[in-house]
């Protein structure tokens, strides 16, 4: 009995919108899958730790559907083997109801192919666009993507190379997933813009120098040099470029660069350097109607309050697994239930929800729902990101 | 460890058959995938164990294995016992020719050029890029078809299809190591210059021994690539050739069990260390050291 006392003078105690606000029942298991070592790991590590964020923002403010929301996170070592094991850990072990991540598109591929034929929801925060590409690469009707496609940012490179005159263009771009993709949609939307590629160069990512490659580009003449990698390989072409005797073309990196790596580690070579960013990058720039603004604000101060930054400065990608957490949110409370097949169609109907990387309007045949208006391009000025001219 | 060596051999393959019948599904899936390796460790058992040469294109071998049947079946999916025996005979071939001329290089050379075979398997698959896939990957729709028994998948019947290679492999390296083929193959390990002037035709043995290695490799690659529903160039890399060697030296090159045992018991168990979180890389590395120190000490006694 003097127990019973105890607790209801504590629950007494305690103010009322906290208790008004506690998610109670049965927790929403999702699943997160991060690749926290091997060569992805840098994209990996601050992805989980940015969604465990996000799950206690989301549990805080009273989980969804008035239940909380509880993450089970499994490394997925870079490895496409093992992301297919953690999948089916989650899927058949842990019962969850949909899935985050993974982090890099081979894993993606690995993993998607199991959870079309279960039928579990994922939202994958992979850069590759395959995974949502149909065709040769299977359906999708149960995968999404936070991230922006690679042909939004070349749409977005493209327009602004129109902008500035500029019709002949060399490029650059590295001999893995993210490199192909990015130089196949190079190709494919060229003509549509008007813009010409005379010249064309691969390199190994691994590699430590492609002085060569950028000197045979330069040799053709290009009004502009485009470059597309992600990681170190980025920062050293853009060293190569600028130890270039003569006259230069215009340099452009693309979406998977910009961040606070490539200033330190190309140093001089960044400044003047264009590239396509998401609006995080930026954050001061935005007009005060965007509705972005408030969201991204919030973000980056949770994620220095979180110590997040210390470890892993913010850049470009760093709001990918807050975008997928959030999608997952808006597509049960559209679908008013937590059930795999509600969630799947809630989700290919959403509209207009506000995350970090943009504004997503999903439909059956777009399941990233981000276009060029959700990315902004970047100029390099004093070792700074700065809104291009 | 008087145990003999029979004995030792059923109880292996009985406790991997009860491991087989028990693991739930899922499970099972990491299973299968450490079998894969254990094939490929065996592989290797061919040649640096019988033969004495040191080869890192295991991961190329399995590459090879897997795109060539993936591929065939797509145009092909009815056909699964012609591409088969076709796709490993292949490559056994392949690898018995390529091992001619490399059989006289040293040591050292060895095993850079065929690191420079798995280096040159990769960058093959990233050029082809229109039949490939190139980075990106390539879905493997296909399943393997046999007749009478129909289509093959899930987990428990790729795990007995590996236990079932794997046992196979043993049987053959067994009744190898013990044949006239065998003694030939100690005597280059033993002494290459001695047993050239005693007749032996050293390339023609040991390309033997590195062509049935090659087909065992691409026999494993054909079952896992099927299995895993997608390949890409980052699944038969150099560390797949590496961690194959790592494993066989463990368990000391020319034995049968010790190998196979150390690749399924270790990555086993450091698939469960993912529990320790960021420990677990350090972790890692001091199991395997110990793992390297104990096969030294035993080696040495």
């Amino acid at each position: 009995m003097a127990r019973f006392l105890l607790l209801v003078a504590t629950l007494l105690l305690c103010p009322a919108a906290a208790l008004a606000a506690a998610p109670a029942g049965d927790p929403i298991v999702v699943g997160g899958l991060f690749a926290q070592s091997g060569p992805a790991a840098v994209v990996g590590t601050p992805s989980k730790l940015v969604a465990e964020m996000t799950v206690k923002q989301i549990n805080d403010m009273g989980g969804i559907l008035g239940r909380p929301v509880k993450l089970v996170a499994y490394d997925t070592e870079s490895s496409p083997d093992v992301a297919l094991r953690q999948a089916r850990q989650l899927v058949e072990g842990d019962k969850v109801l949909a899935i985050i991540g993974p982090t890099s598109t081979g894993e993606g591929l690995a993993v998607k192919k199991y959870t079309e034929e279960k039928h579990v929801p994922v939202i994958m925060t992979v850069g590759g666009d395959a995974v949502v590409a149909g065709g040769k690469f299977g359906p999708y009707d149960w995968t999404f993507k936070a991230p922006q496609r690679t042909a939004t940012a070349v749409a977005k490179i493209y327009d602004y190379l129109k902008g500035k005159n500029i019709s002949k263009i060399a490029v650059l771009s590295s001999k893995d997933a993210f490199g192909q993709d990015g130089l196949t949609e190079l190709k494919d939307n060229a003509a549509k813009y008007g813009i010409e590629i005379i010249a064309e160069e691969t390199f190994d990512p691994k590699g430590t120098d492609f002085s060569a490659q950028a000197f045979k580009l330069q040799a053709a003449k290009p009004q502009a040099a485009v470059v597309w990698t992600i990681g170190p390989a980025g920062s050293i072409a853009a060293k190569n470029f600028a130890a270039l005797p003569g006259e230069r073309p215009l340099l452009v990196q693309c979406h998977g660069q910009p961040g606070p790596t490539y200033l330190e580690l190309a140093g001089e070579a960044a400044g003047g350097t264009v590239m396509p960013g998401t609006k995080l990058m930026a954050p001061e720039s935005l007009p005060d109607e965007d509705p972005q603004k408030i969201v991204i604000e919030a973000f980056i101060k949770a994620y220095k309050d979180n110590g997040i930054q210390e470890k892993f400065p913010l850049n470009t990608h760093s709001g990918y697994a807050y975008d997928a957490l959030t999608l997952l949110r808006a597509g049960l409370e559209k679908a008013g239930k937590a059930e795999p097949e509600a969630l799947r169609a809630a989700l290919e109907k959403l509209e207009r929800v506000v995350g970090v990387s943009g504004v997503y309007t999903m439909s059956s045949q777009d399941h990233n729902g981000l276009g060029p208006d959700s990315m902004i391009m970047l100029i390099v000025d004093s070792n700074r990101y700065k809104l291009a001219p | 460890m008087t145990v003999p060596r029979n004995l030792s051999l059923g109880l292996f393959f009985a406790a991997l058959a009860a491991v087989g019948l028990v693991t739930p599904g899922f499970q099972l899936l990491a299973v299968n995938q450490h079998l894969f390796l254990a094939v490929n460790v065996l592989a290797l058992n061919f040649c640096l164990g019988l033969g004495g040469q040191i080869s890192l294109a295991q991961a190329a071998f399995a590459g090879l294995g897997a795109y060539g049947s993936v591929l065939l079946h797509d145009r092909f999916p009815e056909a699964t016992l012609v591409i088969v025996p076709a796709v490993v005979l292949g490559t056994g071939l392949l690898a018995a020719m390529l091992s001619r001329p490399m059989e006289r290089l040293g040591e050292g050379f060895l095993a850079m050029a065929t690191l420079c075979v798995s280096l040159v398997f990769t960058n093959l698959v990233l050029t082809l890029e229109t039949v490939t896939g190139g980075s990106a990957g390539h879905m493997a729709n296909a399943r393997l078809n046999l007749p009478l028994l129909g289509s093959l998948s899930g987990d428990r019947a790729t795990f007995f299809c590996f236990a079932g290679l794997l046992a196979l492999g043993s049987y053959i390296f067994l009744a190898l190591r013990d044949s006239r083929l065998g003694r030939a193959l100690a005597a280059c390990q033993g002494d290459a210059q001695a047993a050239s002037s005693l007749g032996v035709d050293r390339a023609a043995v040991r390309s033997l021994s590195f062509g049935l290695g090659g087909g065992l490799s691409a026999a494993a690659g054909v079952i896992h690539g099927h299995y895993t529903g997608f390949i890409s160039p980052e699944q038969y890399h150099l560390e797949l050739s590496l961690k194959a060697l790592l494993f066989l030296v463990i368990g000391g090159p020319g034995n049968l069990l010790r190998p196979i045992l150390a690749a399924l018991v270790l990555e086993t168990a450091m698939s469960w260390l993912s529990v320790l979180g960021d420990a677990r890389t350090l972790v890692n590395g001091l199991l395997l050291g110990a793992a390297l120190l104990v096969g030294y000490w035993r080696a040495s006694r």
